[in-house]
């Protein structure tokens, strides 16, 4: 769709902090399906040490994207949607980092409620998940293909994760008061609500990050993301 | 106008299918082209070397105390342009311009008007420096001499002194100001050059490349001259650079093939450019 640079080094690098971020946005993504999925099969509990190592993973192409930009800033001088889309795969990268932080953190929790025992119903979270795990792959569906309308819609549909949120957590939380016997699973499970909660807002600072990129437009920000913590 | 339409028909067999297509395409300049306070005023103007038209309605003003740069590829009429602000293109014989440039609310393109104290008050530099085959302080001295500026040798003397010192090279020059100009480095040249044009107190300054020829260092040198400069004068300065046009000017313009694009603040223009053209220009997406 548009034309490409006359320096050919240029364009491939330009690729290839796009490439790496895109494939970053794809081990992310894997990364909260795994920690959704355990929460409800206690027979594929993971260890923490291949939690560790896929975090791992996507820290590394944190700090490549990191250098890559850097190395084409210094070098190339890049202007108007070059340099938006530069800065904004930057910001990209810290968010999707922290959303794989986050999957990283349920993942741990959930180990840890299969080892404790207590039999809690998992259906609100599950439920918190699905929807999360939906924005994820829909803004990264829309980061691939630069699409403003979706990035747009997807930042509007973070409300409904919102009340979808409060309403997980006030009904775990009376749970939590009526059984005694599970607080420990019950707290856990407050946690990853909270998780999964601002893995959302992260999924809103891509989408705002992507409007900019593609119009120079900055989004105002999101109000909810202050007052939610 | 039966000359512009004449023209207009003359013009449409000189271009070729692509020049043919873009300008279909061209819907008018994009981005506001007037200034709050404008010191030159340029309406609809056209520039033809013979039937070649090299500008195409072209508007746009240059504020008081701001630099507007000119960018935009090869040949596509930038110097054309810059020489229409001072009737450098009477120089030319196949040129011919049309249309309104005032100056502080005079019309320059009037006929009757003396280009010798215009030229004064809309100094030039090149993209080469041109030092008069004299000394340093002829240089300086030879324009303000020319045009009355000074009623004593003292008061000359201290005019070179100022200019010099405003263009910042004073200080490498004040002992040998009878050695020929020539005689300095390019970078000191320019300078040398620039102080000739500030010395007759002009209102605008128009530069085409100035820095084309200078290393990193007397590039800098100049661009720091520049900013001080645009605190007594307006500038229009035509650069291939583009860094040099994001650090220098206020203003930036964007030309292809005669016509004025684009027009708007620099940092905008080189963050968020308002047409396809400006925008592929700007990163490098050439042909
Ligand atoms: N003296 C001249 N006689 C005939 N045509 C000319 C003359 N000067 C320029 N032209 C033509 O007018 C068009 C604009 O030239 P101009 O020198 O203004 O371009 P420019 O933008 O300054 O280019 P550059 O960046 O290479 O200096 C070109 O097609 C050029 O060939
Ligand atoms: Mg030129």
């Amino acid at each position: 769709m548009n034309k490409q640079h006359t320096v050919r080094a240029f364009e491939e690098a330009l690729s290839g902090v796009r490439a790496d971020l895109l494939r970053m946005g794809q081990l992310t993504g894997k990364q909260l399906a795994a920690a959704a999925a355990f929460l409800g099969n206690d027979s594929t509990a993971p260890d923490a040490t291949a939690i560790d190592a896929a975090d791992n993973r996507v820290d590394d192409f944190e700090a490549r994207i990191e250098h890559e930009v850097q190395q084409i800033l210094a070098l190339r001088q890049p202007m108007a949607n070059d340099l938006r889309s530069l800065l904004s795969f930057v910001r990209m990268a810290t968010d999707l980092e922290r959303i794989a932080d986050h999957a990283k953190n349920i993942a741990k929790r959930v180990v840890r409620m299969h080892a404790n025992g207590e039999s809690v119903d998992v259906s609100g979270t599950q439920a918190l998940a699905a929807r999360v795990q939906a924005q994820l792959a829909a803004i990264l569906e829309a980061v691939e293909s630069d699409d403003v309308a979706a990035a747009r819609a997807i930042w509007s549909r973070d409300a409904e994760i919102d009340a979808l949120f409060e309403k997980t957590f006030n009904d775990q939380l009376l749970n939590l008061c009526r059984v005694p016997d599970t607080a420990v699973n019950c707290t856990h499970l407050l946690f990853i609500d909270k998780s999964l909660e601002r893995i959302g807002d992260h999924v809103t600072n891509v989408a705002e990050d992507l409007v900019y990129k593609v119009t120079g437009e900055r989004m105002q920000r999101n109000q909810r993301i202050s007052d939610s913590s | 106008m039966s000359t512009t339409m004449e023209a207009v028909g003359v013009k449409a067999q000189h271009l070729s299918a692509a020049e043919l297509e873009q300008e279909q395409d061209f819907a008018g300049t994009v981005g506001d082209f007037t200034s709050p306070d404008p010191r030159m005023v340029c309406r609809g103007v056209n520039v033809w070397y013979d039937n070649k038209q090299a500008i195409r309605n072209v508007s746009l003003d240059i504020g008081r105390n701001e630099v507007v740069s000119m960018i935009g590829p090869s040949g596509c009429g930038k110097s054309t342009f810059l020489r229409c602000l001072n009737r450098m293109n009477d120089t030319i014989p196949a040129a011919r311009v049309e249309g309104s440039i005032m100056l502080d609310g005079q019309e320059i393109l009037d006929k009757d008007i003396d280009v010798v104290p215009l030229r004064a008050r809309v100094g030039m530099v090149f993209q080469k420096p041109n030092p008069f085959p004299k000394s340093i302080y002829e240089n300086v001295a030879y324009g303000p001499r020319i045009h009355g500026l000074c009623n004593s040798v003292a008061e000359l003397d201290e005019l070179v002194e100022t200019s010099l010192t405003r263009a910042g090279l004073w200080n490498e020059v004040k002992d040998r100001l009878g050695q020929p100009g020539i005689g300095l480095s390019g970078g000191q040249q320019q300078r040398l050059c620039i102080a000739r044009t500030i010395a007759v107190s002009p209102e605008l300054i128009l530069m085409d490349e100035p820095c084309s020829a200078l290393d990193p260092i007397a590039t800098a040198i100049i661009e720091n001259l520049i900013d001080e400069l645009r605190e007594q004068y307006s500038i229009a300065i035509v650069t291939h650079s583009m860094q040099q046009a994001a650090r220098v000017s206020q203003r930036t313009a964007y030309f292809h093939l005669g016509d004025l694009i684009e027009v708007g603040p620099t940092q905008q223009i080189f963050t968020n450019p308002g047409h396809k053209l400006t925008e592929d220009y700007i990163t490098g997406r050439f042909g």
